[in-house]
């Protein structure tokens, strides 16, 4: 008896398991992964007005803000979950490189709707691999520097001019810098970086072809030693060690720095919460004569596993189109060049020459979209905080950072050869 | 009454086939994937031992033999170092459960206090101690402040991230689970050998050490070989949350570089291959604990 009722309660529940897979056809349905913040409101925004214009369709949104927004967007696509479409900036290699996108080119060609004229040439580029269109950019981020009025003021320094050289700007970074002895602490450095960008000293991280380490030589000994010399002897240079406690903008904002690498997504907060005069500048010209910044771009590509390419697209056109660069107006620089009238309306001053983060577009540098590069420039950092963290010698810190960093890559390559 | 062979399978077979699916399972994978190369996205190859040559093999270069991959040993270095912590947590714990033995006022309450640690979320703990740390506004440097001391920039200078981290789990496990195991092992010592050696005129400390140590010899054993465990695992929280294994790897333990390696850098062989050295390196350990510290056991 007993055993007979157990029977058939295991039955109860088989079939009580066996339920949900009896229900109807769903509706068409679409996953967007989004990184939050700015970016996910504005998506939410978009997704809305995609959701009353296509009633039949279902968007779900999948937010993952913070650091982990790639390692897990990458783990949802490599086990095969739900994923449409999804947000995309620096790390594109990491995905492209997987095949882990779909190529837009076939949808692009169907579209006869579909225009470029909303995308910047050089930027859409970036989102090339091996050929192939894997996604569109909504914005642009370059970098420019920003200083704080109050303290150049306060030191009698001249504030920058769009024309003004590295050399300047090391000068302006000294006459800033304020050293207290006593208590072994920099009451206010000159220049709040980790370290002063290699691109201005017109250097790459890697060889041209993105085949082997770029900065083993004597103009990276150099530019190694320069930044030795900026941390330990002149403490013009806000180290790594003084930053990890307080962000980059924090340093900035309690006036701890007098000159920071800015980016677009950073006017916002330094306008509502810095309570001194400020303003921004482009890139000082680096000692060969030429001005390069490092630049990125954000945007939206398709899972290659999308089950329904041509609705996502549909999507993926309007989480780039125009009205979602105008949603992002405050965040980034439009994609569309002829929005930019538009971003310098809605951003309003200070600071003063919001413009020049526009004259940067000129002088951009983005970091390699390699599958790697990720763990390039772990392995480089690893290396050059040795370095000037005093811990290894500038030359064990290049020859260890040029052996791990061909090793990654010369792996990569084997790895996508087979 | 007997019970069908059949009901016995039923009722353990959700056990054995949980242990199967998610325990035997991704071990015996996780060995196999250690002599592959896989990206999670394409097929795994069959690389043979080139995952191990990664870690922990040396190559001819400019100036003679070199590591393959020197941060391995730099991190295996780490996990190593922060486990010379361990020692002094035995002993805290052992003094402290001493002290709650005693029948002192509050005892109860003071238990409860060392106890805490244990208890509360991990991360609350560490996002904690980063402001103790904090080096221009944080507990230390303020107080050392006052006495004109200028405190170290602890979790962000690379000679002092691991003491610092030594010092934190040094708070975190001296007040927990070892001082109940400790309490236990003192409690079991019968009273009739303290009241002996105060006959024979034993002063305290005499008595600590030959009766307190010895009895509680097989507790710090233990202790030890499952302290000496968790140190090699450990550090990934810690890391994860308050460093990010900086700076410059100062704080990166192997249990954070295999981390790093599967899931920031997509490869499963290599870091299934540091799983198994990491699993090697515990079983080593332990077995030269076995061999040489059980000696000083006392059953």
């Amino acid at each position: 008896m007993v055993l007979t009722m157990f029977r058939q309660g295991l039955l109860c529940l088989l079939l009580l398991l066996l339920l949900p897979a009896c229900r109807k056809a769903s509706p068409p349905h679409l996953v967007v992964l989004s990184p939050g913040g700015a970016a996910g409101k504005a998506v939410e925004q978009i997704v809305e007005e995609f959701r009353r214009e296509n009633p039949g369709v279902e968007v779900q949104i999948v937010s993952t803000p913070g650091r982990d927004y790639y390692v897990k967007s990458l783990t949802m696509l490599a086990g095969k979950a739900h994923v449409d479409i999804l947000w995309l900036g620096q790390g594109f290699g990491m995905f492209a490189g997987r095949q882990a996108l779909l190529d837009l080119s076939p949808l692009i060609q169907d579209d006869p709707a579909f225009s470029f004229r909303h995308y910047h040439p050089a930027v859409v580029d970036w989102y090339r691999y091996r050929n192939a269109l894997y996604s569109l950019p909504y914005g642009i981020d370059v970098q420019v520097i920003a200083y704080n009025k109050d303290l150049f003021d306060a030191a009698g320094v001249a504030y920058p001019t769009p024309d003004w050289t590295l050399d300047e700007m090391l000068e302006k970074a000294k006459a800033l810098t304020r050293y207290q002895r006593g208590r072994g602490r920099t009451e206010v450095a000159g220049l709040g970086f980790l370290d002063l960008d290699y691109r201005y000293d017109g250097l790459s991280l890697l060889s041209e072809d993105h085949t082997r380490f770029g900065l083993n030589n004597e103009a990276g000994k150099a530019w190694m030693n320069r930044n030795l010399a900026l941390i330990h002897r002149e403490r013009i240079l806000q180290r790594g060690s003084d930053m990890a406690s307080m962000d980059r903008l924090s340093a900035f904002l309690n006036q701890q720095v007098a000159m920071i690498e800015f980016t677009p997504w950073d006017v916002q907060e330094t306008y509502h919460r810095a309570p001194f005069r400020w303003d921004i500048v482009a890139v000082p010209t680096g000692r060969e004569g030429k001005r390069k910044g490092w630049a990125s771009s954000a945007g939206f590509g398709i899972a290659r596993n999308c089950r329904q390419p041509r609705l996502a697209w549909a999507l993926l056109k309007e989480l780039t189109g125009p009205a979602f660069q105008r949603a992002m107006l405050k965040t980034t620089i439009p994609a569309s060049s002829a929005l930019h009238g538009e971003y310098l309306a809605a951003n309003a001053a200070p600071p003063e020459h919001l413009s020049e983060f526009l004259r940067m577009l000129d002088f951009m540098d983005p970091n390699p979209r390699i599958t790697a590069f990720t763990e390039v420039e772990a392995e480089w950092v690893y290396w050059k905080d040795l370095a000037l963290l005093r811990k290894v010698s500038v030359e064990e810190a290049l020859s260890g950072a040029e052996s791990g960093i061909n090793r990654i890559l010369e792996l990569h390559r084997k790895e996508e050869a087979q | 009454m007997r019970v069908p062979a059949w009901i016995t399978a039923l009722f353990l077979g959700p056990n054995v086939l949980g242990f199967l699916t998610f325990t035997l399972a991704p071990i015996v994978a996780s060995l196999v994937l250690a002599f592959y190369s896989w990206d999670l996205f394409n097929e795994p190859r069959f690389v043979g031992l080139d995952n191990f040559h990664n870690l922990v093999g040396f190559q001819a270069g400019p100036q003679g033999w070199q590591a393959t991959n020197p941060r391995f040993w730099h991190y295996a270095f780490n996990t190593l170092f922060l486990m010379l912590g361990l020692p002094f947590s035995i002993l805290g714990s052992l003094l402290l459960a001493c002290l709650l033995n005693r029948k002192l006022y509050g005892r109860n309450f003071f238990r409860l206090i060392f106890f805490l640690p244990s208890i509360v979320s991990g991360v609350g703990v560490y996002l904690l101690w980063k402001w103790i740390f904090q080096p221009d506004f944080g507990l230390i440097n303020s107080a050392l402040m006052h006495f004109g001391v200028v405190g170290p920039r602890w979790l962000e200078a690379t000679s002092w991230a691991k003491p610092a981290l030594m010092i934190m789990s040094f708070w975190g496990s001296v007040g927990g689970m070892n001082v109940v195991l400790y309490l236990a092992a003192l409690q079991n010592i019968s009273p009739e050998l303290y009241e002996a050696a105060e006959v024979d005129g034993a002063k305290p400390w005499r008595k600590f050490w030959h009766i307190t140590w010895p009895m509680v010899s097989p507790t710090t054993f233990f202790i030890l070989i499952m302290g000496i465990i968790h140190g090699f695992q450990g550090g990934f929280d810690a890391a994860y949350v308050m460093t990010r294994g900086g700076p410059a790897g100062a704080t990166t333990t192997l249990s954070y570089f295999i981390y790093e390696t599967g899931f920031q850098f997509f490869y499963m062989g290599r870091a299934s291959a540091a799983s198994w050295l990491l699993f090697l390196m515990v079983m080593v350990f332990t077995w030269l604990n076995w061999r040489f510290a059980s000696r000083q056991v006392h059953y």
